[in-house]
Formats: C-alpha cells, sequence, structure tokens
C-alpha cells in the first residue's frame, strides 16, 4: 500500500500535535492508510492490549425535564428507581463479578442533591469495593443550580459520599451552534468544560464523549477532539475517549435526517473517526473506546485495527434483566469479548474505571 | 508490502492457494487495499443493489444442518395464492426480483416447484424468479424420476430466472460430515451446479464461513468455485455469509468452547480474499448487509465487495439465527450507504443489468 500521507503530518501525529488543518487533510486521504497509521500510533501508545470492564449500568430514572432532539429513551416508561432497588442491583452486580457500577439518570424537576449523595453513601457503606462512575456533566449542573450550591461545592459533597469518577457524557458535539439544534436546554460547551475541568481539579477524573453523526460538520468534530486534547493538557484528567456514533432511529433529530434521505454514519466514517481521534489524542488520551453497542459486535472489531484499544463494559443490565425481547446483540459476555479480542490477534485484559489491569482469577 | 508476483497473478486471476495463505499473515491493511484495487480495475466505482423481496415458501426443513436456526419440525407450506399475494406485493413496491427459499422437504416433487414458478410467471411476467437450491431440486427430479437436467430445463421452461448457489456451505467433505452430514456430498454439489449451468440456468455462488472450517478450506471452496466458473461461466456473483452462532446445534457447541461467530476482521479478509481469488472469473463480490450490518458491509465495500445485495424485506433465516440487522433497507439508505463512500449507486437486476 503506497502511503501518500506527508512525512510532517506523520511526525506532528507521534508528537501528539497534529493541526485542525491537517486533520482535516487526514480525511482526504485512502481511509485504509488512516486506519493503518491509527493502527501504529495505537500500538505504541498502549501495545496490544485490549481492555474491558465489568460493570454495571444503572439508570435510576428515565424522568427527564431535558428536551434533547436526538433522545429516545426520556419519559418512555416512566419509571424510577428506589434507593433499595438501586442496593439490590448493586449487589447482583457485585455478586456477578463487576468492579464499577456506571449511575446515572434524566433530569428531576426536584433534584434534591440529599438524595444523589445518600445514593452514593449507601452503594459505598455496603459496598465498599464496588467503584462508583456517576452523574454526568449535565445532571450534577442541574444539581448545582436546583440546590443553589456551586459546581465546586456540588461535586465536593458528592465525592465525600463515595463519588469516584464521572461519565463525560453530555459533551454531544461541543459547539453552541450544534447544540442550539440538538439539545438546547443542555449546559453549553463552557459549562460543560467548566463542570469537566472542576471535577478533574477536585480529583474526579472522568471520560471523554463524543456523539456525532447528526447535524454537526465534520470540522465541528474535529474542534471537538482538539477541545478535549486541550482540556486533557490543562488537566489530565480525561481517562479515555468514547466515541458514540448517533442513531437515527426513533428520535426526533433522525426522523428529520432521514427524511432528507440522511442516514446513520456508515462504517467507513466511524472507522475514519476512530482512526483520527487516536491520532489527534495520541500522547494525551491513550485510551480509545470502540462501543459495541453502537457499531454492532463486528465493526467494533474493526475499529481494534483502527486505533482503539478498549471495547467498554459487559452491560451486565441485559444479562441481568431477563425482560423478554432481549436480542443476542444487546449483551456481551466476558467469553465473547475475550474471542474478538483474541480473533483481532490481540489480547484481552480485564481492567477497573481507572484503566488499571485486573488478573483474573483463572484466565481461560 | 505485498510481493509483485502475487499481485500479477491476482491481477491476471491466477492467484493461487499459497499466495492467498501468504496475504493471510500480511498486514490486513495490505490485502485490503489490494482486494480494492482489483475491485476498481474488473467492475469500477459502482455498486449494485436489487430491490427484491425473500419468500419463505415454508419453515420446515428435513435436512438436519446443525448449523441451521430455522428448520421446523411441524410448520407452515405457503399456498400459490398466498405466494401471489407476497408476490404482488413485492411487485408493488417495486421489486424487480422475487427469492424463493424454503427447506428441504422430502416428499415434494417437480411440480411443486413448476407450479410455484408458473403461477408467478402468469400474473407478474417481469418479475425475476430467483430460487430455490440445487439441492431441492436434484432431490424432487428424483422423486419424479427425472433426470437432473431435464428438470432443471423444465423450471428454466416454466419462467425460473436463476437458480440460487446455496446448499454449498463449504465444499469439504471433513466440514460437511460435521455441519450437515446429510446434505449432498461436494461432488454431488459440483455436478448439480454444472447441471443447472448446462441446462442454460445462471445461478449465483455462497460460501458459509466461521464455524469449523480452516482457512485452507475456505480457499478451497473458493477455487473450486473458480474452476466451474472457467467451465461454465454461469456465475452471476459470491455471496459470503458468515456463520451466526445463536439458536443451532454447532454454534451452541461453539459458545460452550468459548468460540463465537467470525469477528469483522475475519469478515473483511474473507471478501478481500475472494476478490483476489476470483478476480477476472466472478466479477462481483456481495457485502450482505443483513449479515454483516450496514456499518461494516459499507467497509466491505473498501474491501474487494462491489454489490450490497437486496432491500429484502424478510429474512427469516437470518433473524432465526440472532441477526438483528432489521429485514428491510429500503433503497434510499442503500444509495446513501454507497454514496457516502464516494461509490455511485446502481440498481440491478438478478443478472447484474443496471435497471434504467
Amino acid at each position: 500500500m503506497k502511503n501518500t500521507i506527508p512525512d510532517d503530518i506523520i511526525q506532528q501525529a507521534y508528537e501528539g500535535n497534529v493541526t485542525k488543518k491537517n486533520a482535516l487533510k487526514l480525511l482526504e486521504v485512502p481511509p485504509l492508510q488512516l486506519f493503518s497509521l491509527a493502527d501504529r500510533l495505537r500500538k505504541q501508545a498502549v501495545g496490544d492490549d485490549v481492555t474491558y470492564v465489568v460493570n454495571r449500568n444503572i439508570n435510576f430514572t428515565d424522568q427527564c425535564i431535558g428536551n434533547c432532539g436526538f433522545c429516545a429513551f426520556r419519559n418512555q416508561e416512566n419509571y424510577f428507581l428506589e434507593k433499595s432497588d438501586i442496593i439490590r442491583k448493586t449487589k447482583e452486580a457485585v455478586e456477578l463479578g463487576a468492579t464499577e457500577v456506571c449511575i446515572q439518570g434524566g433530569l428531576l424537576e426536584d433534584a434534591n442533591l440529599e438524595f444523589y449523595q445518600d445514593i452514593l453513601s449507601s452503594i459505598k457503606a455496603n459496598y465498599p469495593n464496588i467503584h462508583i462512575h456517576a452523574y454526568s456533566p449535565m445532571e450534577v449542573f442541574h444539581l448545582a443550580k436546583k440546590n443553589g450550591l456551586s459546581i465546586e461545592s456540588t461535586i465536593k459533597k458528592l465525592k465525600n459520599s463515595g463519588l469516584e469518577t464521572m461519565p463525560g457524557t453530555a459533551a454531544e458535539i461541543l459547539s453552541d451552534r450544534v447544540r442550539e439544534i440538538i439539545c438546547p436546554g443542555k449546559l453549553n460547551t463552557l459549562q460543560w468544560e467548566n463542570v469537566i475541568t472542576t471535577a478533574h481539579r477536585l480529583g474526579i477524573a472522568t471520560t471523554a464523549t463524543m456523539m456525532y453523526g447528526h447535524v454537526e460538520t465534520k470540522e465541528e468534530r474535529i474542534d471537538h477532539i482538539l477541545k478535549i486534547r486541550d482540556i486533557q493538557q490543562k488537566t489530565a484528567g480525561f481517562t479515555e475517549f468514547v466515541l458514540l456514533p448517533f442513531m437515527p432511529y426513533n428520535n426526533p433529530i433522525g426522523k428529520k435526517m432521514i427524511k432528507e434521505g440522511k442516514y446513520a454514519t456508515g462504517g467507513i466514517e466511524d472507522l475514519q473517526f476512530y482512526a483520527l481521534s487516536r491520532i489527534l489524542l495520541h500522547t494525551h488520551i491513550p485510551n480509545i473506546q470502540a462501543s459495541w453497542v453502537k457499531l454492532g459486535k463486528k465493526l467494533a472489531q474493526v475499529a481494534l485495527a483502527c486505533g482503539a484499544n478498549d471495547v467498554g463494559g459487559t452491560l451486565m443490565e441485559e444479562k441481568i434483566s431477563s425482560s423478554a425481547g432481549a436480542k443476542n446483540g444487546e449483551n456481551m459476555e466476558v467469553s465473547e469479548i475475550k474471542w474478538l479480542v483474541r480473533t483481532a490477534g490481540r489480547k484481552p485484559v480485564q481492567r477497573n474505571t481507572l484503566y488499571e489491569s485486573i488478573e483474573a482469577e483463572n484466565d481461560s | 508490502m505485498i510481493p509483485e508476483d502475487i499481485e500479477n497473478r491476482a491481477r491476471n486471476g491466477l492467484a493461487t492457494r499459497e499466495d492467498a495463505l501468504k496475504l493471510l499473515i500480511e498486514n490486513p491493511f495490505e490485502l485490503f487495499d489490494l482486494a480494492d484495487r482489483l475491485r476498481r480495475e474488473s467492475v469500477g466505482d459502482d455498486v449494485t443493489y436489487v430491490v427484491n423481496r425473500n419468500i419463505y415458501i415454508t419453515n420446515m426443513c428435513k435436512g438436519g444442518c446443525k448449523f441451521c436456526s430455522f428448520n421446523q419440525r411441524d410448520g407452515y407450506i405457503l399456498t400459490i395464492p398466498q405466494i401471489l399475494e407476497r408476490v404482488k406485493a413485492a411487485h408493488e413496491a417495486g421489486a424487480t426480483e422475487v427469492c424463493i427459499l424454503g427447506g428441504f422437504i422430502p416428499k415434494l416433487d417437480l411440480d411443486f416447484y413448476l407450479d410455484i414458478v408458473k403461477a408467478i410467471k402468469k400474473e407478474y411476467p417481469n418479475i425475476s424468479i430467483h430460487g430455490f437450491s440445487p439441492m431441492e431440486i436434484s432431490h424432487a427430479a428424483g422423486v419424479c424420476d427425472i433426470s437432473t437436467e431435464r428438470a432443471f430445463r423444465k423450471l428454466k421452461k416454466a419462467g425460473l430466472g436463476t437458480l440460487t448457489g446455496t446448499s454449498a456451505e463449504i465444499l469439504s467433505e471433513r466440514v460437511r460430515g460435521m455441519i450437515c452430514p446429510n446434505k449432498i456430498t461436494t461432488e454431488e454439489w459440483i455436478e448439480t451446479i454444472m447441471t443447472a449451468h448446462k441446462a442454460d440456468l445462471v445461478t449465483n455462488s455462497t460460501i458459509m464461513y466461521g464455524h469449523i472450517e480452516t482457512w485452507e478450506e475456505k480457499i478451497e471452496h473458493l477455487l473450486i468455485l473458480r474452476d466451474i466458473q472457467q467451465k461454465t461461466g454461469k456465475f452471476t456473483e459470491l455471496v459470503p455469509m458468515p456463520f451466526m452462532p445463536y439458536n443451532n446445534i454447532i454454534g451452541e457447541k461453539m459458545m460452550r468452547e468459548g468460540k463465537y461467530g467470525p469477528g469483522g476482521i475475519e469478515d473483511l479478509k474473507l471478501h478481500a480474499i475472494a476478490r483476489l481469488l476470483l478476480n477476472k472469473h466472478i466479477p462481483n463480490i456481495q457485502a450482505s448487509w443483513v449479515k454483516l450490518g450496514k456499518k461494516l458491509a459499507q467497509v466491505a465495500l473498501n474491501c474487494g465487495a462491489n454489490d450490497l445485495g437486496g432491500t429484502l424485506m424478510e429474512d427469516q433465516i437470518t433473524l432465526a439465527s440472532g441477526g438483528k440487522n432489521g429485514e428491510y433497507l429500503p433503497s434510499g439508505e442503500m444509495e446513501w450507504i454507497i454514496g457516502e463512500i464516494g461509490r455511485r449507486p446502481v440498481r440491478r437486476d438478478t443478472y447484474y443489468r443496471e435497471c434504467k
């Protein structure tokens, strides 16, 4: 394969300072070359290990006063889990070997900080060893506002109650033009940055995410990734970057797109952005997660050859809830993760939330 | 880097088993890139698809294949009016092809198949009928005590457009002994498909991979197809079908051993190797969106494939084995998937002619 990527861009990639202009150029090179460059950088950064975390998502309510146009979850069943339900779910997760619970909910009209703290401290009182990864920047922002507190003291209180890390969700695309269209009620770019950097400053690491493939331009995606890089250079508080391709089915933004003849991003574009994320974040954020839920298991494996080095969580929720209609594709056994990693010629490694590897007792 | 002699052989349609094995241990991007170039040289940047509908005439099958999730003991057989109803819906939705699929039911004779074909042709003379497996017809011919060639000629005369190249699975006696011991043997399959070609029936060709076979066996399978094509020239395309391990005996056994279906990387390699070995012989390699998923199917179009298959409307077989990529892909979304990678979407008929 002839390489047509200019040497100076490759040089910048290895040094971790590819510019926006060059990022746009990289989208013009034949995709296989881009993938191959990202794969080499991945190998240099993290080697051949592919990590996964055994965790359980607990979405304690779908009640939400938000108005995001891309959401297919809000107020569907109108459920609300009591603290005892959350503890029970945590217990099940612990018994199945989870090292993390990931707790998020909708935005409640009367969001009371004490309730959110109580969830954390009750889990910690019962299961001190499970890692609590919880509350999106939007939830924190909302809690601060509803309870008349600063972001800083809100996070401090949550941390004191047992919060260990936070998901870097609600980022969507960090562009106020885009946010105005898809999630006008959400915190804006600056506010998101503020919550995240405050958390980092207080010792709460977070993930970073990007939800792409709706109304944003490719330039806006690149700006988003570069903003994440900037923040990371200041705080070093991001553990990983998670790309979430937008699913245009069953939500208002998607319906409008489909009416205009636009659909979900194709696999090539997904892989281009996995690769580009690896390249732009090289030397800054070592972990790029391929979400098998969004990509499908097969394409997630391919993403591992295009810059990604993590396959995320086992999403135990679907495994535990024997709810009728759970499809095979929604559950990923650890053994299937290992199979996909090994058949990609890589080594599966169980990790915790902070990307420390966990030696499995009997690794088969 | 790919050795020049391998590239030259591939370009001239002469790639060998050893060449394929060698490329499999290369950097996969090199293999994908070569397959992509061979694809462009042989069929250009058009990506074809067909507006069609699958019609399952029965969900019963006595085949006993251990990889199948679809065979029911007691099930339905559609009547001709029920079949026509489905053809009508397909016709109204703009389909140019109906794909008639079913199971292997020993009591069915040739007239059963002939009547279906005749009835459809009478009502819908312009719709292409693609369907039936070589094994079904060869068996039905036996029931009526006529030669297989005669049976194919009768079907062709009645209006069958093209025959499927299914029941090939992996053309290896070792593999067939394990996954479908009751099915026709490799030799019988070759003979039957060549008989169909001799009776002037065009067929596609298939490979069902990712279970217990080795890469050597996959390559051997593709070379058998190439060999047949050199003699008959009547294969329109190759349809690679990744095995899905859910709800069937072989898959359950694999999963107990911690093995699952092929990952996306193996899928892409298979499409690329197929392009490499079949170049100059079988021009069309299909990326089946039902099996691969829409996203990965698009990636396969950059690794040797040039066709996205059918819009379908129903695919009960994939559904039964845990496929969840949907059952219907509208033309609009097909064209989006193709256009997004800078290729030209072309609606084709069963014979790969552009629909105007």
